[in-house]
Formats: C-alpha cells, structure tokens, sequence
C-alpha cells in the first residue's frame, strides 16, 4: 500500500527506471494515492492511454487528467514465468499475470491480475483496480477478480 | 517515369548466435556480417564494389539490437565498407524495413536518381539493446511486460478464445517452416521436429510455446535494386515488383474498437494485390513475416486466403510445404532459419525461389511470391508497421 515518500525519490524514478516528466508522473502519483487516473480528451470525449502530448484521436492539446472507476475486464493476458530484458525486479512474483484490461470507460490498460488462480482466470472476467507497491518504490494499479 | 526498377541480386552472411550459444561460431560484429553480406552481394551480381559509388544505398535498423538507436548508423555502415554513394536512406520499421527498402529504392530509380540501390541490413548479437520505446519504459515494464513474448501471448491467448485456434494447428506451421530449413543451408536450425516435439516445447509466455517464437541471430543480408536497362549486364533473370502497400499505425483513429488480433496487414495486402490487379490464387508462394507462428495464421486470414478466424481450419486442410498448394516460408521462415533485423530472410528467399535457386525445396515454376513485414511493438494492439510486396520473374 501507499505510502508517504514522495515520488521523486523513490528507487524506480533515481536509478531512471521511469521517466521524471511531465507526463508520466501524474499517473504515478495518483497511484501513490490509489488512484488510478487516466488522460480525457474533452474535445473529442475519449479516453486517452499511455500519456501523450496531445490527443492521438483529434489532435486536441488540452487533455485533462481524470480519475477513473478502475472497473474492467480482462480483455486477453499472458502468464509471465521468467524476467526477460526487463529491469524492474520480479523476483519472488513470477509466474504473474499480465492482462490488458478493457475498462469499463473504454480505454485498455496492461497491467497485472493479482491474487488469482491462473488455471481459473478467463477473457472476460470482471475485475476492480487494487494497489500494489512493487521492490522499487513504485505502486501499481493492478487488478482483481471481482 | 523514366524507368523501371527490378531486383537484380542478393546476398548474404552466415547466421549464427555467438553470443549465448556454443555452436562454434566465432565472437564476430555487426561490421564483419555486414561486409560478409557485400561481399556475397558484389559475386552473386558480378560487380566491383566501386560501382556502388555514386549509386543509392538503404541501411535498415539502426545497428544494435532491437529497440535501440544509433542516430548515425547509415553513415557508419556506408563509411566501413568503403562506398560513396549519392543516395543515402536508412530504414527503421523493425521487420518491415527490408521492404519499405524495396519501395524507397525502387522510387529512386523510376525517377533516374540512381541506377542503382543496394539495400542492406543486420546485425550481431553480441550487442544488446541501449534505449526503449516511451510506452514500454514507463507504463509496460513496471508491470512485467517482456517484450515480444508477451505481445504475443496477449495477441495469441485472444485468437484462441476467440476463434478456438488449437495449438496443433500452430505446430504445423513450426515442423513444415523447420522441414524447409532442413534443405536450406543457410537456415539456423536444421534439425527436423515433429508436431510432439512443439506440443512439449517449454511454455515461454503462455500460450506461446518455445518453437513457436522465431530464433534471433547474428548476420546481415541484402539485395541490389537496379533499373532494368542495367540489370540486363548482371542477371538474366531479373525480379519485378508487381504491387506493393503499407500500411503503418493502421488502429489510430479507433479509438476503445481497436482488436488485437486483427493486423494492418489486411490493408497492406489489399493495397499491394490492387496494385498489381492480381488475384490471390496466382500466388506460388507466400514468404510470410513470422516473429511467432501465429503471426503467420493471423496473416492468412486477414490477407483473405481464409476467413477471418478460420486460420487454424485452413492450415489443417493445407499443405504448406514447398510442393504442396500453397508453400509457405519455404526456407524456414525467422523461425527456423534464424531472425536478422529488417525482415530480410523473407525477401531472399523469395528471390532465390522466383530466380529458380532454392535448391532442394524449390517451388515448381514459381511466378508469382508475396512476401510481407511487420514491426515494431504497439501498446495495447500488435504490430505497428505492415508492408506486403508483391514479386514476379514475369514482367507481363
């Protein structure tokens, strides 16, 4: 769960694994909140994920960070059972679920289906956004089954 | 249009993996593969390399493993191996790049720019990836996103649930794709399997199994793009260009609609098969982008040689070998024959099949060869960049 060291100085933004801008923090950020917050594209009425500068759909620059209901369902996913080029540490985690998620607004995100029986889980389940905080300091929103 | 441009020639390196693997090969760089490739280009075409000088060359990729960037590597390529030319492009759409090549020189040389293009690339393994892609850094990696094997996990587990897509019916594009690489020397792996030994392979990132991912490995490949009229003094079978399309980002503008298992490469090919105002059954072969098996299945379907999701009933109705009715990957793919940058494994083997030079798995009387490359990672769908190209030892 969260807790109240500040961003900035959590491992995964010093040893650069993220980025430090102004478009990726306020994601994370919101995470640290258990939040899960997404880009809105109010000329256009889209949701917008991953972060960009400007609205990929219209071309809007004027996109607003909203908070989203973190409802969803797994729209495919894949077992991860070895860390492969990949600098975060998962040891201890593997195998994990990694899942996009259809949210219920419409966008999709990849993230992880937690806490779930991998011989159980299936495209479609309904799922609901938890908080996980990872060995870099990071809090992911991840998802599970409802 | 002043003239018209073909494909003259080919050549290239050995394949090998120096890097992890004890296979014997020797430690060797990017430069030592690509200049092997020039080399076997300059004999297959009968050239002096001077006689590159003032002509166009294409550099694919970018020098270092995938996802990385060198920011001069057409410049470094062209300086180590000693060639001035006058047109100089680079192309970086990951499997795609041997093809887009294909379109940019052949556009050079219609226009009398050049008469002519060689189109290069590849690379060694011995270095790995420097940067990533935004995307995949900041909001892929933290969740444990492993690069293309897990795209295509994703990408694979919906065909699956959406279409019933079997796993056998993917095992039998790896034995046939690895029974061509048993005739075809130059192929990385050549030991033949059989549907038992895919059905046991390791699960990689589930469902995509280990022989259904292509092998990586170190070498170079090209192929000299000429204008017809000096083509006549290096081959006497020259390759046309019937079609081609592209088709690059193809989900944008969809938002919340966009399917993971549809590809860009429905459009590319309809675009490449009106250009050449051909039907798909005068098709002798298809050399077919296939970084995964699925890749291959999806391709076949969206191309329209099968209904969309009917992928896996078609292979298992159809003979995919060379002599059967409708070859594909006839020298063993990436799969079997090993993954260079670029795509180029595609279009050589295409080439050597329409010049009749494929050895002991040549297609009868080839005339006509589609070929296709895709690449580079999206987030969320598959494959951003899809180019289908369209071949023939036949001018008319």
């Amino acid at each position: 769960m969260s807790t109240d060291v500040p961003l900035e100085s959590t491992r995964a933004f010093t040893a650069h694994l993220i980025e430090n801008t102004e478009l990726t923090r306020p994601f994370w950020e919101a995470a640290k909140r258990d939040k899960l917050v997404m880009q809105h594209c109010d000329k256009c009425r889209t949701f917008v994920w991953y972060p960009r500068p400007l609205c990929p759909n219209c071309g809007s620059t004027e996109l607003k960070w909203n908070e989203m209901s973190g409802e969803g369902k797994i729209y495919s996913f894949t077992i991860v059972r070895q860390a492969l080029r990949n600098p975060f540490d998962f040891r201890g985690r593997l195998p994990l679920i990694l899942a996009l998620i259809d949210l219920d607004e419409g966008p999709k995100i990849l993230s992880n289906v937690i806490d779930a029986n991998i011989e159980r889980i299936s495209i479609g389940s309904k799922v609901s956004v938890v908080y996980f905080e990872n060995p870099e300091g990071l809090t992911l929103p991840v998802f599970k089954l409802k | 249009m002043s003239q018209k441009a073909v494909i003259a020639g080919f050549g290239e390196s050995t394949v090998s993996r120096p890097k992890s693997r004890n296979d014997g090969a020797p430690m060797r760089s990017k430069e030592q593969y690509l200049a092997d490739a020039l080399t076997s280009v300059l004999k297959n075409c009968g050239l002096e390399k001077r006689e590159l000088d003032g002509q166009g060359i294409c550099v694919a990729g970018t020098g270092g493993g995938h996802g990385s960037s060198g920011e001069r590597w057409s410049s470094e390529v062209i300086h180590d191996l000693g060639i001035g030319p006058s047109w100089l492009i680079r192309t970086d759409q990951g499997g795609s790049s041997s093809l887009v090549q294909l379109i940019q020189a052949a556009l050079a040389i219609e226009r009398g720019e050049v008469d002519l293009v060689l189109c290069v690339g590849g690379g060694s393994t011995i270095f790995g990836e420097t940067d990533q892609t935004f995307y995949v850094k900041n909001f892929e990696m933290p969740f444990g996103m492993m690069g293309p094997n897990s795209l295509f996990g994703l990408i694979l587990k919906r065909h699956m649930h959406k279409y019933g897509t079997e796993p056998g019916q993917l095992g039998k594009i790896a034995v046939t794709q690895r029974f061509h690489a048993s005739l075809n020397p130059n192929a990385y792996l050549r030991k033949r399997i059989t549907i038992e030994d895919y059905l046991s392979s390791a699960m990689i990132s589930d469902p995509i199994r280990l022989l259904d991912c292509c092998i990586p490995v170190s070498g170079a490949a090209c192929f000299l793009m000429a204008s017809e009229e000096r083509s006549r003094s290096i081959t006497d079978h020259p390759i046309f260009i019937k079609g081609f399309g592209q088709c690059f980002n193809y989900q944008t503008g969809t938002p919340y609609r966009d399917e993971i298992t549809d590809f860009g490469m429905r459009i590319a090919a309809t675009r490449a098969f009106e250009r050449a105002t051909l039907r798909k059954d005068r098709v002798s072969f298809l050399q077919l982008y296939d970084d995964y098996t699925i890749a291959v299945l999806i391709q076949l379907e969206d191309m329209g040689f099968c209904a969309k999701g009917g992928g896996g009933k078609f292979l298992d109705r159809t003979d995919i070998s060379y002599r059967g009715e409708l070859p594909i990957n006839t020298g063993g793919g990436m799969l079997s024959g090993g993954q260079i940058g670029g795509g180029f494994v595609h279009l050589i083997e295409a080439i050597k099949q329409l010049k009749g030079e494929a050895g002991s798995r040549q297609v009868k009387d080839p005339e006509i060869g589609l070929v296709t490359g895709m690449g580079g990672e999206s987030y969320s769908n598959n494959l951003i960049n899809h180019v289908a190209v369209i071949l023939s030892n036949n001018e008319h």
